[in-house]
């Protein structure tokens, strides 16, 4: 039997897979997430009937939300992630010699949810370097000053509970809690997905908060349109100024590091 | 079936539309047709429902069906004898009640912190105020509530007034000691008179301060609009037994319009229902997220969030801890100044700000991620104007000097003058700070050197000065003549 799952991409537009079984469904006070065990992408988690990661291509998202940072960033010892996500993100920074990764994530049943079906997860998630905070984000980081050198917003969506992560309020309390020379990575969706207005209003307030501000994109496939942008927003490295060897990756190099950041005309001009 | 959980309103209204009438009535838009771009973004259901008075849908002139039975449900629901639907906001309600039990030269009772539509009420009347000092916190800079020992010597100065008018709360959340005023009131034969335009929730949830009703008062202008989750404008009147209500209708009905909105009463009407049926969870929710924010705050630092320390039994009889007012005068920001800076750059839209605080107001539609956001907001301008606090403005209650009543300053002869050079002139007008739409002068009131500091002061943090004739502030109209 083949049980298929659309994701609404746009109001008449949907993306399709079809999955052998479906392996978990649960709500939380904050969300709706269901893990599919799809026929062509692995295991798919997808939260508020949105796709946020599957197994065949988290890789690229993963890749390209850590390494950009930590190869130009001389020696970052403390992350701040905000948002678990499926917890992939943690492998990505244990590649480094960091000392300490706190993951800040409200919600608890999401937790154990992707510790339950992705035993490597659970690997990760039990280094000692790794602290998990189960609490509200912006909470956490609200009163937080000078003490990490990479913040890294690992939140998919935009919508919802995650809306008040993508805010001026947000970006600056990240700012506060950024040592002197640390980096913000944000994603920021796909243009052809989302609409210019968010993106520019987004840019806004990133741009009202830190000075550096550069966008680089990937091709994640079972994202919207596939296309997928992210935001670097630095107090002091330059974007292009690569000072460490490459990790093992399988869609991370140098080469489209440089590359990631030349942006299409259309895009570049939403930032303009 | 519970009574309650009818919406008698409302279901007449969803019937109405079933039974899809041909319209040759007003409202001229029929359903929205008349106005495409209106209907597309309001949505049709909005539109249609949008319709004039009609036997099956009742009159608010003069209820017989539904609009009568949804006004029983609103008065048991209240805890009262009889409950109107205002469709002219609180405003209406509170000059209703005054306008009810005063008339022509009589005097009546009130705190100068009220609302501007109770003055306003004793312009159109003709009644006399008599204010009772509210006492000042000097620290937040904030009008308190009444004292019973100023109360009772106002009584006793003015044993022919006809009615006390009581704020529960103020618009900062401080209440009054009400049963011992409506005590003194009516030992003396005294009416009662409460705006409750921030008090709707008192009467719905546990752990608020008492409603004015369930003290013994003898009306009371509820704002269902404001906490209680009805649309802007509709509000509640409440009526005690010892009122004539057949003239208390008749008093509504000189200003009211003759086609008052189903909307508005369909959402009165609903909001009563849930209130009833969910009040006590809605607002055991918004003390948690008010405890919560207080807690946040005070981690911040800087902001003061205050609350139920500050009573004293007395002027501070009880606070609303649902009205998250934080003083902001230690940061070296005024009040409106964080106002201003919240919608301009975070996109959060508070209540009000003054010259020493803001107001924050939590309600039946509130949620926890819209609380963080104010909350990291706070944090970020926190950090970012964080100023020393020397030059600013410590306290903004100055007493008034009555001269001649509001509705004689108001009718009478009046000159334009530059208002830099009309101290000691007597106001023909009203000058408000809005919001909190607190009166710093009202008609027949002496206009001090004080006062025009204050003006100046705050038309430069960014008030918005309202009451003026002159729109541009350079003049003010004072008294030359009576009429």
């Amino acid at each position: 039997m083949e049980l298929w799952f659309s994701e609404y991409q746009g109001k008449y537009t949907k993306f399709s897979f079809a999955s052998k079984e479906a392996l978990f469904h649960q709500k939380s006070n904050v969300q709706d997430v269901s893990i599919l065990e799809s026929i062509d992408y692995g295991k798919v988690v997808v939260v508020d009937n949105k796709i946020m990661m599957s197994e065949k291509d988290e890789f690229i998202y993963h890749e390209m939300i850590v390494h950009p940072a930590f190869m130009i960033h001389p020696n970052p010892k403390k992350i701040l992630v905000i948002g678990l996500g499926s917890g992939h993100i943690v492998r990505e920074i244990l590649k480094y010699e960091v000392d300490r990764i706190d993951v800040v994530e409200r919600d608890c049943m999401f937790v154990e949810a992707m510790k339950e079906h992705f035993i490597d997860v659970k690997e990760y998630l039990s280094s000692s370097k790794v602290q998990l905070l189960k609490q509200e984000p912006l909470s956490y980081l609200r009163n937080r000053k000078n003490e990490y050198d990479i913040i890294i917003l690992n939140a998919v969506d935009h919508e919802g509970w995650n809306e008040i992560l993508f805010t001026r309020e947000c970006y600056g309390s990240c700012e506060h809690a950024l040592t002197e020379d640390g980096i913000f990575i944000t994603q920021q969706a796909s243009i052809y997905s989302e609409e210019v207005s968010f993106m520019k209003k987004n840019h806004k307030a990133l741009t009202s908060i830190f000075t550096k501000v550069k966008y680089y994109q990937a091709y994640i496939p079972t994202y919207p349109s596939g296309q997928w942008l992210f935001g670097m927003a630095s107090k002091k490295y330059n974007y292009n100024e690569i000072i460490k060897e490459e990790r093992s990756t399988k869609y991370y190099n140098k080469e489209l590091h440089c590359g990631a950041f030349a942006l299409p005309t259309n895009i570049k001009e939403i930032f303009e | 079936m519970n009574k309650q959980e009818k919406a008698p309103i409302f279901d007449a209204l969803k019937a109405h539309l079933a039974n899809k009438v041909v319209p040759f009535d007003v409202p001229g838009h029929k359903g929205g047709r008349g106005n495409p771009e209106l209907c597309e973004f309001l949505g049709s259901t909005t539109m249609r429902a949008d319709v004039n008075s009609m036997k099956p849908l009742d009159n608010l002139c003069h209820p017989i069906s539904v609009i009568k039975e949804a006004e029983e449900l609103a008065a048991q629901a209240f805890g009262c004898d009889a409950a109107f639907f205002m469709v002219s906001g609180t405003t209406a309600a509170v000059q209703t009640m005054i306008m009810s039990v005063c008339k022509h030269g009589d005097e009546i009772i009130m705190p100068r912190n009220v609302h501007r539509s109770a003055i306003n009420a004793l312009v159109v009347c003709g009644a006399i105020p008599v204010y009772v000092n509210p006492s000042i916190n000097k620290r937040l800079g904030i009008p308190l509530g009444m004292s019973l020992k100023d109360v009772e010597s106002a009584m006793n100065a003015h044993p022919k007034a006809k009615a006390i008018l009581v704020n529960n709360p103020t618009y900062y959340g401080i209440c009054s000691p009400l049963q011992d005023i409506v005590r003194l009131a009516h030992a003396r034969g005294m009416k009662v008179l409460v705006d409750e335009a921030h008090g709707t929730h008192f009467y719905f949830g546990d752990h608020l301060p008492m409603a004015g009703m369930h003290a013994g008062a003898d009306m009371a202008a509820v704002s269902m609009h404001k906490t209680g989750g009805s649309l802007t404008q509709s509000s509640f009147l409440l009526c005690n037994e010892s009122v004539d209500v057949g003239y208390v209708r008749q008093i509504i009905n000189l200003t009211q319009t003759t086609s008052g909105s189903y909307l508005l009463m369909a959402s009165l009407d609903t909001a009563r229902k849930n209130l009833v049926l969910h009040g006590k969870e809605i607002f055991q929710e918004n003390l948690r997220l008010a405890k919560y924010c207080r807690e946040e705050i005070s981690k911040i630092g800087g902001y003061y969030a205050f609350s139920k320390e500050l009573i004293n039994n007395d002027s501070i009889y009880d606070y609303d801890e649902t009205k998250l007012s934080i003083h902001t005068l230690d940061l070296g920001l005024a009040g409106i100044e964080v106002y201003d800076i919240l919608r301009d750059e975070y996109h959060i839209q508070i209540e009000f700000g003054d010259l020493s605080n803001f107001l924050a107001i939590i309600s039946a539609g509130d949620h926890q991620k819209d609380i963080e956001r104010l909350l990291s907001a706070l944090a970020q301008i926190k950090h970012r104007f964080e100023k020393d606090n020397t030059g600013m403005f410590d306290h903004e209650y100055i007493t008034p000097e009555v001269v001649t009543s509001p509705q004689k300053a108001f009718y009478s002869k009046k000159e334009a003058i530059d208002i830099h050079t009309s101290i000691n002139e007597i106001s023909g007008e009203f000058v408000m700070a809005y919001p909190p739409g607190i009166p710093i002068l009202a008609p027949g009131e002496r206009i001090t050197q004080e006062i025009l500091d204050y003006i100046f002061y705050a038309k430069d943090k960014g008030c918005s000065l309202t009451g003026f004739k002159d729109m541009s502030l350079e003049t003010i109209q004072v008294v030359r003549e009576e009429v």
